[in-house]
């Protein structure tokens, strides 16, 4: 039965104070949806004996068949903390009752998005770890997207029972698998954290680590045996948790503390982590699983376990399952570790408003935002849209920043291109209805404050996958989410029959947004492109467009890969074009961007709409530059944030202002299209080096100086020993020793190299790590799984774009081949045109 | 029916320059065949006799400029010789530089004389044009055509049936059942041989290398059949007479129709459009300029109609607010490479194809540039509009909210908004606004027009270059008013500052 009602839920949305937005995080297969299974029977949605088996968050059908989660999806719950924990809570609390969101997300690196997507609306993650497996890439990955995010973190380490039961070992290394667990998870958070979030290291003797096995419905944290042994022994239980980790003993006899490993007489003293935590929990386990009826009984009392008649007869596992929950209920501990250590919207809103806010920070959005403040102008970020079941609509899911998001009043919806005091990508339109999501239900619900999260109904048509909700005039937009996946693979697809088109332009449509990553397009072929993350992305989105988007059937290429086209020179002389009337010159140069620089841009750490003050200094102080010359950047390509700069550094050029537009537009279009194979362009910089324009206005119109661009731009690209990259994916492969031989010649075939290889302490697996080109990645996984008898598990994440090797104008070389496929491929002529092609004589 | 002889396939490619109509234009020159019968002397200047013609415009293509003298000398000769009455007075001139390109007759250039008939030489197009006669005379170009009858069927019937077993069809074009049992085949040829009709007529219907199951040949030129430019679902093979290799065209067509389909989506999320006029002598091409026009408002879009002759990127670049194309042209010319181009460039049945929304379905084979087509297209489609405005009345409040759902374009894979522009002219005339001539805003643009968006003034609004400030000088507490200065003055080519000097 659920334990809560809508109302208590919409009275709890009034205090800030009291609501936890969270969300859980992981590697794949670390257990997080099994684990929420826990979190969501304490709030009664689930029945507690279904917990663990059921993955009530993993809605769809794909998703229980192939046992992993694929969309993340949200959860709210009531939880009321005991009233003597209160004072625990370090930030304002009001009451003991708490309105906790919670969103469980996928593990599966092609699938980061829906994390990110997650971590924007939420303040605090819950970041399991699995004890045996430990950090692997994606808890690095997730991890490094929520601190960016300025999501604080509490660890979650899971699984013990098979630590317990599959490996058999003994407390002291269990107590030292988990230390390098958490260490571990230190050092990430150490190197990506934020000063603006303080200390966010987690810490067992300050209650921030859990230690679960989720399949069975336990959890503790330190403070629950603190609490325990505080009646006991008559000490403070905060006192009491530091003791309860790290060097510290307890010597029985003296019953005096210590943090020497022996006594007095030289003799080795238990870790008190090992004899008062670990130690029930392994008797337990011994007495069940080794049938020890008899001693049973008295375990129970002991730990103050009761049974009720039938439980009592359960035996093995079942029992130990039953015991285990009633002695350490799982729900219980990680909820009263969410609410006391996460912060809430008030508190963590006050620091989230700089990273989350385009504006400047003293408007009055900015202002609702930091304070939390209900009566505030409304910010709403609708960070991903959920399926309806009525087919093509879409639930706007979002979180309210300030202000009150409620059904009726116009409000402003922008769109990831809004920009201030333009119209461009901005609706005024009505919220017809809020609702509360609940899994794979939704409650209607009336007026919802800020700090909550919110699914909207009515604006899904206005946006494509994310953007601001408002009702300031003057509000800016919520910054955009970068994502660390990119859409990497594509496949072309085709409809079987052509009088399908319209349903499969609908499909494609409804297919962006259902998926915060996924990107379709034409390619000028007039083949319509879906690009996902990795192969697996791919083959999810397109059956969901086969099957429910589209809903017809379609005619899918093999998949390709987009390359980008760069230089890897100065241009070897100065291109010139000139325009088609021949009285305008413009003289460019193509130089190398530097790979930080690219990638700073990419990530958006250097953005188009940054100050351009603020920006010429960062990337003086950081990438070398010239001052002045970063302040005239005139633009970024291409599509106006790309990693490709036009630089005026041309000195007294008169009416050189007036064609800026139409030289930016030539830039965009020859960024987008480059040279070689008409790919998008990256780590280039343009100097505009000298120009000559005609005195008439008339004569250096938009018709003669943006063709004229392009055409210069391709001609430096020429002019510069034009490259390709290609994107690699980093691949991180578990696997028994045994197996790596298979690794590595499944690896060499395809242009990979394993750049590390390490063995995981305490285990016979190995976790090697290495690059893989894309193009080559298609059926690596079945390769591997038949190279080293199913023994390896690889994932792979798109990791960077690598520069190959020569260069496409170089007759007969590799790259030229390349190259002049993909021309084919495109409809294009294979021949490669040459810099004469764009380049005019004086 | 299908064709995809050499015009059409090289309109889908550079218009110029042109290998084969240079070739077939060069063969009129051949000195092989005499000039009086190659320029068709005799029977032109029965022709302008007959319907007695007094001022006519000789249209040479630039390769046949050379020659043109002769052949002026000769009909004039031709004109005095014959005597009568109807000789008197007849004055033929030879028309210099075509405004558009030399397949269409040049009438506007004509109209200038203004001459009551045109003859045109060379190859051509074909379209047909109004508001003057025209005669053309085709280039001879001699052919074997028995070796391309040989050559043709032994392509496409390699096993000399019809009925050719499954292998041995065309691996690309699975899905293609129907085209398998081949009852007949159509031939079409460039106008260039034309004189020479009778001749394949004959041949293919009579080749030894005929199937023997195959039960029609159908005969004709190229103008007769030309209604759409490609179609994927019969096979097409063309003979190249320069080198006497025959192409199986119809693996291309595919592709070079889905690029059509592009600048199709490239199309949706347009809100203004410029309606070029190629040429404006071709017959219906008023009309169809009209109804495109009238097309546009209906569906609450921006149209601008511009001529500028012969196409070309700089010229269309100039127009920034246009967000696509139509291009009225003629058969050959309607259809340009966009690869140069920054905005998409439609043909008319493309555009009405576009603005149907939902409702229009991407049917490859009825891809047409034929105005008569597109024309009865269009007009039942204004039926519907009319139709759709009239239940649209009824539910007024909802509709206008669904003109302002953002689009999502295929091309780009993201929402775009799509103005639209004076959906019901009648309700911003009720406004009373329609006397107000410019409205300016507190920020000094000029952006509202008769309740209205102006395109243009929504452009310069982008831009971040929109000439001098106009508030500059009123900023801060010492403005003064200054004396208004005289500027320079003249036109483009020529200014002159202060009365002195000229200023190039």
């Amino acid at each position: 039965m659920v334990n809560f009602t809508v109302d208590e839920i919409r009275g709890l949305m009034d205090k800030p104070t009291n609501i936890r937005n969270m969300s859980v995080i992981a590697h794949v297969d670390h257990g997080k949806s099994t684990l929420t299974d826990s979190l969501i029977s304490k709030a009664g949605i689930i029945a507690g004996s279904k917990a663990g088996d059921m993955r009530f968050t993993d809605t769809r059908d794909d998703e229980k068949e192939r046992g992993i989660t694929i969309k993340s999806t949200a959860v709210s719950m009531y939880f009321q903390l005991p009233k003597e924990d209160v004072e625990d809570i370090k930030q304002k609390t009001d009451g003991n009752e708490f309105l906790i969101n919670l969103i469980d997300s996928p593990g599966h690196v092609d699938f980061s998005s829906e994390v990110t997507a997650a971590l924007r609306v939420t303040d605090g993650a819950l970041v399991v770890v699995d004890c045996i497996e430990g950090v692997c890439v994606q808890t690095e990955t997730v991890l490094r997207q929520s601190l960016t995010e300025r999501v604080k973190p509490v660890l979650c380490v899971n699984k013990i029972d098979r630590a317990l039961l599959e490996l058999q070992i003994s407390k002291e290394d269990l107590y030292q698998t988990f230390c390098r667990t958490i260490e571990s998870v230190n050092v990430i958070v150490s190197t990506y954290a934020d000063p603006a979030l303080g200390d966010v290291q987690v810490y067992p003797e300050a209650g921030t680590v859990a230690f679960a096995s989720g399949l069975h419905g336990w959890a503790f944290t330190l403070r629950q045996f603190a609490g325990r042994y505080s009646k006991k022994f008559g000490v403070d239980k905060t006192k009491l948790m530091p003791k309860l980790w790290g060097d510290n003993y307890f010597n029985p006899k003296t019953k005096k503390w210590t943090t020497k490993a022996v006594d007095a007489d030289g003799k080795p003293l238990e870790r008190a982590f090992n004899s008062f935590v670990l130690d029930p929990i392994f008797r337990v386990f011994a007495a069940i699983m080794d049938f020890k009826k008899d001693e049973i009984p008295k375990l129970l009392e002991k730990l103050e376990v009761k049974l009720s008649q039938d439980e009592i007869d359960q035996e093995g596992k079942i029992l130990l399952k039953t015991v285990m929950r009633k002695f350490l209920p799982a729900g219980e501990a990680l909820l009263e570790m969410i609410v006391i250590n996460l912060p809430s919207p008030a508190t963590a809103q006050r620091y989230r408003v700089e990273t989350l806010y385009e504006g400047p920070m003293d408007d009055e959005s900015a202002i609702g935002i930091r304070d939390c403040d209900p009566n505030g102008p409304l910010m709403v970020y609708v960070s991903k849209m959920v399926p309806t079941s009525d087919k093509g609509r879409f639930y706007a899911f979002g979180r309210v920043f300030s202000g009150t998001a409620k059904a009726g009043p116009k409000v402003r919806i922008q769109g990831p291109n809004f920009v201030p005091g333009k119209k461009e990508d901005q609706f005024v339109k009505p919220i017809q209805r809020t609702v509360l999501m609940m899994g794979r239900y939704v409650e209607p619900i009336e007026g919802v404050p800020a700090g909550n999260i919110v699914g909207l109904v009515g604006v899904d048509q206005f946006l494509l996958k994310s953007g601001t909700l408002t009702t300031s005039e003057t509000a800016h937009n919520m910054r955009v989410m970068k994502f660390s996946v990119s859409p990497v693979v594509q496949v072309a697809v085709e409809c079987k029959n052509p009088a399908d088109l319209p349903k499969l332009v609908e499909g494609l449509k409804r297919l962006s947004k259902s998926d915060p990553c996924v990107k379709s397009y034409t390619a000028e072929t007039g083949e319509m492109i879906v690009a996902g993350a990795g192969e697996l992305h791919l083959e999810i989105c397109l059956n969901d467009l086969e099957n429910d988007h589209a809903g017809i059937p379609l005619k899918r290429s093999d998949p390709v890969v987009g390359y980008k086209e760069t230089v890897q020179a100065q241009s070897s002389m100065t291109a010139l074009s000139k325009s088609q009337n021949k009285h305008n010159r413009i003289w460019m140069d193509a130089v190398p961007l530097d790979e930080e620089l690219s990638q700073a841009i990419e990530s958006g750490k250097v953005a188009p709409r940054d100050d351009f003050k603020i920006r010429a200094r960062l990337m003086a102080d950081e990438f070398g530059w010239d001052v002045t010359e970063a302040r005239k950047i005139w633009c970024f390509g291409p599509e106006t944030t790309g990693p490709n700069l036009l630089v005026d550094t041309t000195k007294a050029v008169q009416y050189l202002n007036e064609i800026k537009d139409s030289c930016v537009a030539g830039f965009q279009w020859a960024t987008k299209e480059g040279a070689c194979a008409e790919e998008n362009m990256r780590g280039i910089r343009y100097n505009i080096m000298d120009v000559t324009l005609h005195t008439d206005s008339i004569h250096r119109g938009t018709g003669q100086i943006m063709p004229t661009t392009r055409r210069v731009c391709l001609a430096a690209q020429l002019l510069a020993t034009p490259g390709l990259q290609e994107p690699m994916f980093l691949v991180e492969i578990q696997c028994p020793e045994n197996a790596q031989g298979g690794v590595y010649s499944c690896l060499n075939v395809r242009r990979g190299h394993v750049f590390s290889s390490e063995q995981r302490i305490g285990t016979p697996m190995y976790t090697m790590k290495a690059y893989l080109p894309v193009s080559e990645s298609f059926g690596f996984n079945a390769d591997l799984r038949a190279a080293t008898g199913g023994q390896a598990f690889p994932q792979s994440v798109f990791d960077h774009w690598a520069l190959m090797s020569g260069t496409p104008v170089e007759k007969d070389s590799k790259l030229e081949t390349l190259v002049k496929a993909i021309r084919t491929r495109k409809g294009l002529k294979p021949e490669i045109p040459t810099y004469e092609q764009y380049y005019d004589k004086l | 029916m299908p064709d995809f002889s050499t015009p059409a396939e090289h309109a889908f490619e550079e218009p110029t320059p042109d290998p084969s109509a240079t070739a077939n234009s060069a063969s009129l020159s051949n000195t092989a065949i005499p000039l009086y019968e190659r320029y068709e002397i005799i029977s032109t200047i029965e022709e302008i006799l007959a319907n007695g013609y007094k001022t006519i415009a000789l249209q040479f293509p630039d390769e046949l400029l050379a020659e043109s003298v002769l052949v002026y000398r000769a009909l004039m000769k031709g004109i005095q010789d014959s005597g009568g009455e109807k000789a008197d007075g007849v004055q033929c001139y030879v028309l210099g530089d075509s405004t558009y390109g030399s397949c269409c007759p040049d009438v506007l250039s004509a109209m200038h004389l203004p001459a009551d008939f045109l003859v045109h030489y060379g190859h051509a197009c074909l379209t047909p044009t109004a508001s003057l006669p025209v005669r053309y005379v085709f280039p001879k170009r001699s052919l074997d055509v028995k070796a391309v009858a040989e050559e043709l069927y032994s392509t496409a019937f390699p096993d000399g049936t019809a009925n050719p077993d499954e292998s041995l069809e065309d691996g690309q074009l699975p899905e293609d059942r129907e085209s398998r049992g081949r009852k007949g085949v159509v031939v079409i040829w460039d106008v260039a041989y034309d004189w020479i009709e009778d001749e394949i007529k004959t041949i293919f219907t009579n080749s030894p290398n005929r199937p023997k199951d195959l039960q029609h040949v159908i005969c004709a030129t190229i103008n007769k059949t030309r209604q759409s430019s490609g179609s994927s679902t019969r096979a097409i093979y063309q003979y190249a007479p320069d080198d006497g290799c025959v192409q199986p065209l119809h693996v291309k067509s595919p592709r070079l129709l889905s690029r059509r389909l592009f600048a199709l989506h490239s199309s949706f999320s347009a809100s203004t459009y410029g309606i070029l006029v190629h040429n404006v002598g071709l017959a219906r091409s008023h009309g169809l300029v009209k109804h495109l026009r009238k097309l546009l408002k209906d569906k609450g879009k921006k149209s601008y109609t511009v001529s500028v002759g012969r196409v070309n990127p700089a010229k269309l670049a100039n127009f920034e607010v246009v967000d696509c194309w139509v291009l009225v042209g003629c058969l050959e010319g309607g259809l340009v490479d966009p690869k140069e181009y920054y905005k998409p460039i439609l043909t008319p049945w493309e555009l009405q194809l576009s603005l149907q929304g939902d409702r229009g379905v991407w049917a490859p084979d009825q891809w047409t540039l034929d105005f008569r087509r597109v024309l009865a297209d269009l007009e039942e489609e204004h039926g519907k509009i009319q139709e759709e405005c009239r239940t649209d009345a009824t539910n007024d409040g909802e509709d206008d909210s669904d003109n302002e759902t953002p689009v999502y374009s295929l091309v780009t894979g993201e929402l775009h908004s799509v103005r639209r522009f004076g959906h019901r002219d009648d309700k911003a005339k009720e406004n009373g606004d329609t006397d107000a001539l410019i409205l300016r805003n507190q920020e000094n643009a000029l952006a509202q027009r008769h309740g209205l968006e102006s395109v243009a003034a929504n452009h310069l609004a982008q831009r971040q270059w929109t000439g001098l400030d106009p508030t500059e000088g009123l900023k801060g507490e010492k403005w003064e008013p200054s004396m208004l200065e005289e500027g320079r003055r003249g036109i483009a080519k020529g200014y002159r500052v202060d009365g002195i000097g000229r200023e190039g």
